[in-house]
């Protein structure tokens, strides 16, 4: 036998491995199943201590740009396989989100997490709807304060989370402001009485398009355009504390109801959508409207469509009123920390990064605004993080909604030129929708 | 004791101070609880608390003072008498106590419960009411909306102000409520979920019976078996400046009624029969169904066509025909009493008629209500042929059970859902309820008579005292009027050319616009009768300075509407716009000399022509004998810009119409059915 290899023999024993080396064997295979077995475990087992199962979020339309909501969710759903969610999307119209909500809430369980909007937590949490958060467990200085408030009740007790944030602001046109008003610096006006004066000036110059555009139609974004006005005016009809104030501040009241009838005259009634497309043709000079219009106006890919000159500025006289949804857990669902945990993950500060960077929902956590990728995008940034700090909740009351209708109503008359004068009876039908209750004609 | 106070430290006080500072401090706290009294609304703020309490720690205190002496004196008398009424009552053991017992729950129970109640909506507000959820077809929201708030005042009414049960009110077209209602995943969409649904319904409210007659009561979501809630006529509102009186139409039939309007020159308007089921049975009406000497549906149509191209009416709902009419009033738009729309005399409900001579919300573009109600020189007057059916409102409960499919995350209804359902649907049997739909001008079904005060009254131009047949017309009637009407109605021959250049790949909030066009498109064609054609071209295509043709133009079968929509899916937005070439080479198209079609090209464009190496005037130019071109914009490009409007400067037949994403569809509905209607 030619055996290049010297023959082993049953009776020969290997040659002795230094100990040293089945030590490091063994320890880069205990390493390596480690590090398998974290990686593997958040696909075949629940994470510690939350329940297994599925959770259901019952939410409004995704209105973000790219629907980043929902890519969030399938987000968690990848890295969450014990708990997967359910989305239940309603319709974008803010009453039917809320009667769905509200309904579902009343027959108990299904529902795990709510999307809020800020004017419905103080109203579900006072049903009883929501479980209550511990503060301790939330570092609540990452938050921006004024929209962490919007998820406290009137006792400062914290019912939801920040899923994002919202502040109305002025949208202009430079070349259309150099050309009608003569402005070569295309300065956007300060004041309300400016911008009045300039919407009335670019009228009298015969210009076809709407002089100035805003959301005048019959539903909560005429309230939120109304309570900005009166508060520009510098009135108020509630104050922080939850009671109507609006007797003391008639004259301001009347004002901006004054003013809300020259700004929408000559329209039917306008939604944010319907703004923005006013706004993106080209036609309208000025808009109120939401930050994230300002993605949908900017996404034009076509060769040689040159970039609109587009301005973006905080409302005139400092009159934000904040909007925004709120993540809060149900307290009738079955798995209470998993629901947490996917409220955390949707309101941590890389959620908050997409949805305001990609999807154009303002970011309630501070430290979006400091991405520099977030200024390049958004050149209004700082200036709406200033603004987000001076903002105002919109009225913390139980009764939101009806307190809402008994605003618009009047609000709505104004700006389709059928009123010109409060009705005698305004602060008492404010009173009773702030209560809840129906004013008896 | 030397001081004399021993015994009451005022002793040494005048009789009449004591009594004076006790009179002042009862004032004082009596005149501030009247305060807060006579205010509008229970206490609320710090300063109302603040008189409440205060004025009562204070009355409390001085009645007291005051009332200690005389109780000294008092009570003793009193429990002597009290202790021989006790033993007088004693010995008859049981008659008097239990008379006592009952007459102190007269007199102390309601009111002891209603002071009861106020204290606690006083102390703690309102509670959440019982969230209810009405679904009902557009054309009757106003209706569905007025009844729901009238039901809500009802139910505060019994509650202090406060309302036990929230109407939400959600408009959906029947078909599809019908098709829910018998799903086994109930209200459920796969692909969106409840964003086009909207909210699961605990109600279903419909104009017509039809509507609920697909819907078995067994195996489906509804709760019990429909029932007839109000009715109301189909009259012709007659304007002021028509030949024809009243009397020519009241006691007679419908289809004499017709011929006299249209041989007397009148023009005629009458609700889309697609679009609700007033529609459908107003045509039915119109056709003479039950009637000898029925009319010939192409007759029909063809007068009815023909009013249309004069008066331009719009297509569409009951109500928004009669928004058109409010608008076109010459006090309230630029319109003249001789302008077709105020002579064109309109097949309507009585509640419509009544509705529009009020002034009351309309719905879509009237919203508001017109104070004063119309002008009476425009005034509608309503006439009711001797022959005429009324649409029969029906309401029903629905229940639904949570499917256990993955995916599918509905829920189930509760015992509380439907106890509030039931509440509201007694409530309208009530008095209360009737008298409100009478508010809404419809007449309660089983009304021998009518409330008074309701919207039912000559000064609206309608006529309480008129009597028609209750019954509504048979769901296969019906389904048999749509199939004459599509057969009858005249061809039309549609091609629609969709921009996908790169500018179509735009967000909007709902998907890009390319996506928005795709579901308008793909929505507009259900508009086309069997005899209709239809194409669908897009550019740029494989040409960069042309169109590609995806589904070329011939019989709209439900093949080849299927074909469209498939190939809505494969386009994607790259490239120019070869806007003007895919115009002219549109109208070449469609324009085939058949005399028998109406024909024309729909393009649907965001931006302005870029590379067809045209101008406007040489597409206008080109255009067929008979064809139209219409031009829908979206996005940045508008009619006024230079190349659009230069265009619409060139010719009347060619059209430039605004939209945006909301209102596309509607636009291109508008657009293609005036084509395939032969408008």
């Amino acid at each position: 036998m030619t055996n290049a290899e010297p023959h082993r023999g049953d009776g020969d024993l290997p040659r002795a491995v230094p100990w040293r080396s089945y030590a490091l064997i063994t320890g880069m295979a205990v390493v390596l199943v480690a590090l398998l077995i974290a990686a593997a475990v958040p696909f075949v087992a629940p994470e510690a201590g939350l329940e297994p199962g599925p959770l259901v979020l019952i939410t409004g339309r995704d209105d973000s740009v790219g629907r980043q909501r929902i890519e969030l969710v399938r987000e968690w759903n990848v890295i969450h396989k014990a708990n997967p969610v359910q989305i239940v999307e309603l319709p974008p119209v803010a009453d039917a989100q809320r009667s769905e909500m509200v309904a579902r809430a009343q027959a108990g369980g299904g529902v795990d997490v709510f999307n809020l909007d800020v004017t419905w937590t103080a109203e579900f949490a006072e049903a009883g709807y929501l479980a209550p958060i511990d503060e301790r467990t939330v570092e609540a200085g990452d938050f921006l304060g004024r929209p962490l408030d919007s998820c406290r009740d009137a006792d400062g007790r914290l019912w939801a989370l920040p899923f994002n944030t919202d502040l109305g602001l002025l949208y202009y046109r430079r070349d259309l402001l150099q050309r009608l008003l003569n402005r070569p610096n295309a300065d956007p006006p300060r004041t309300w009485n400016d911008l009045q004066s300039d919407v009335e000036e670019i009228r009298r110059t015969g210009y076809r398009g709407p002089a100035y555009v805003g959301q005048f139609d019959d539903y909560e974004g005429l309230t939120v355009n109304a309570l900005e006005l009166v508060r520009g005016a510098g009135g108020e009809i509630v104050d922080a504390g939850g009671a109507v104030t609006a007797g003391s501040h008639l004259d301001q009241i009347e004002t901006a109801f004054d003013r809300l009838g020259v700004l929408s005259f000559g329209l039917e009634g306008q939604t944010e959508d319907e703004s923005t497309e006013a706004f993106r043709s080209g036609g309208a000079v000025f808009m109120r409207n939401w930050p994230r219009a300002f993605l949908a106006l900017s996404a034009t890919r076509e060769a040689g469509q040159p970039d609109r000159e587009i301005g973006v500025t905080t409302l005139p006289d400092g009159s934000g009123i904040l909007g925004g949804q709120n993540l809060a857990v149900s307290s009738r669902s079955e798995r209470p920390r998993a629901a947490r945990a996917l409220v955390d993950f949707l309101t941590s500060d890389r959620s908050a990064q997409i949805l305001f960077d990609r999807g154009g929902l303002p970011a309630a956590r501070s430290v979006v605004f400091e991405d520099p990728e977030v200024q390049r995008r958004y050149p209004f940034a700082a200036e709406l993080r200033a603004g987000l700090d001076d903002a105002l909740p919109r009225p913390s009351l139980v009764h939101y909604a009806r307190f809402s209708e008994a605003v618009r109503q009047p609000a709505r008359e104004y700006a389709n030129g059928s009123r010109r004068s409060l009705p005698p009876d305004f602060v008492a039908r404010v009173q009773d929708g702030a209560a809840g209750r129906i004013a008896s004609d | 004791m030397a001081d004399g106070r021993g015994r009451g430290g005022h002793e040494n006080h005048p009789r009449w101070l004591v009594g004076f500072v006790l009179l002042v401090l009862f004032l004082l706290g009596v005149g501030g609880i009247i305060l807060v009294a006579l205010a509008p609304t229970p206490p609320e703020t710090f300063w109302d608390w603040t008189l409440l309490v205060a004025g009562a720690v204070l009355s409390t205190a001085a009645t007291a003072a005051w009332a200690r002496g005389v109780l000294l004196r008092v009570v003793p008398r009193v429990t002597g008498t009290l202790r021989r009424v006790l033993a007088w009552v004693a010995r008859r053991r049981v008659l008097v106590p239990a008379a006592i017992v009952v007459a102190l729950g007269i007199l102390l129970g309601a009111p002891g419960l209603d002071l009861a109640g106020q204290l606690r909506i006083a102390v703690g507000g309102c509670s959440e009411p019982q969230e209810l959820r009405l679904v009902t077809a557009s054309d009757n929201d106003v209706t569905a909306r007025d009844l729901a708030r009238r039901y809500e005042a009802y139910s505060a009414g019994r509650n202090h102000g406060c309302p036990v049960t929230e109407v939400g009110v959600f408009a959906l077209d029947s078909g599809t409520v019908a098709a829910h209602a018998t799903n086994p995943e109930g209200w459920w969409d796969p692909a969106t979920g409840l964003v086009d649904l909207g909210p699961q319904p605990d109600l279903w409210f419909t104009s017509t019976s039809a509507e609920m007659a697909p819907v078995a009561h067994e195996g489906s979501a509804l709760a019990e078996a429909p029932r007839t809630i109000a009715t109301t006529p189909i009259v012709v509102g007659l304007p002021p400046s028509s030949a024809v009186g009243t009397d020519q139409i009241d006691a007679h039939r419908w289809v004499d009624v017709f011929r006299t309007l249209v041989f007397g020159g009148e023009l005629v308007a009458r609700p889309d029969p697609e679009s609700a089921g007033a529609g459908a049975l107003m045509t039915a009406l119109l056709y003479g169904q039950r009637a000898p000497g029925a009319l010939d549906p192409g007759q029909v149509e063809g007068a009815l066509a023909g009013a249309r191209a004069q008066g331009g009416f719009p297509t569409g709902s009951s109500s928004a025909q009669l928004c058109a009419y409010r608008r076109s009033s010459p006090s309230i738009g630029a319109a003249t009493s001789g302008t077709p729309v105020a002579r064109t005399a309109v097949i309507a409900t009585e509640q419509d008629i009544a509705r529009l001579d009020r002034g009351d919300p309309l719905g879509g573009a009237c919203p508001d209500s017109l104070p004063g109600g119309m002008p009476r020189e425009t005034r509608l007057e309503a006439a009711y042929p001797s022959d005429t059916r009324g649409l029969d409102f029906q309401i029903v409960r629905m229940s639904w059970t949570a499917s256990s499919r993955p995916g599918v995350a509905t829920a189930s209804s509760t015992g509380e859902q439907d106890a509030a359902a039931k509440d509201f649907e007694d409530w309208l049997g009530s008095g209360e309820g009737r008298a409100a739909l009478v508010a809404e001008g419809l007449r309660p079904a089983g009304a021998a008579t009518l409330p008074r005060g309701g919207l039912i009254d000559p000064r609206y131009g309608v006529d309480p005292t008129s009597e028609f047949d209750l019954a509504g017309v048979p769901a296969d009637v019906l389904a048999g009027t749509l199939e004459q009407y599509r057969s009858a109605r005249p061809r039309g021959r549609v091609l629609i050319a969709m921009d996908t250049s790169g500018s179509m790949d735009a967000a909007t909030s709902a998907g890009t616009r390319l996506d928005v066009v795709r579901s308008a498109v793909s929505s507009t064609v259900r508009l086309a009768g069997p005899r209709d054609e239809v194409g669908l071209w897009v550019f740029p295509g494989g040409n960069p300075a042309g169109h590609q043709e995806l589904v070329p133009l011939d019989t709209a079968t439900p093949e080849r509407l299927d074909q469209l929509r498939r190939s809505l899916a494969m386009a994607r937005a790259a490239g120019n716009t070869p806007l003007y070439r895919t115009m002219l080479d549109g109208l070449g198209a469609v324009g085939s000399g058949d005399p028998s079609l109406t024909s024309g090209a729909v393009v649907i464009t965001d931006g302005e022509d870029t590379n067809s190496g045209l101008t406007p005037q040489a597409v206008a130019a080109s255009l067929p004998a008979g064809a139209r071109l219409t031009v829908v914009t979206l996005g940045e490009t508008r009619c006024n810009g230079p190349g659009l409007s230069a265009l619409t400067a060139t010719s009347s037949r060619v059209e430039c119409l605004d939209a945006d994403p909301a209102s596309l569809g509607a636009v291109l509905d508008s657009t293609v059915d005036a084509v395939w209607s032969g408008r």
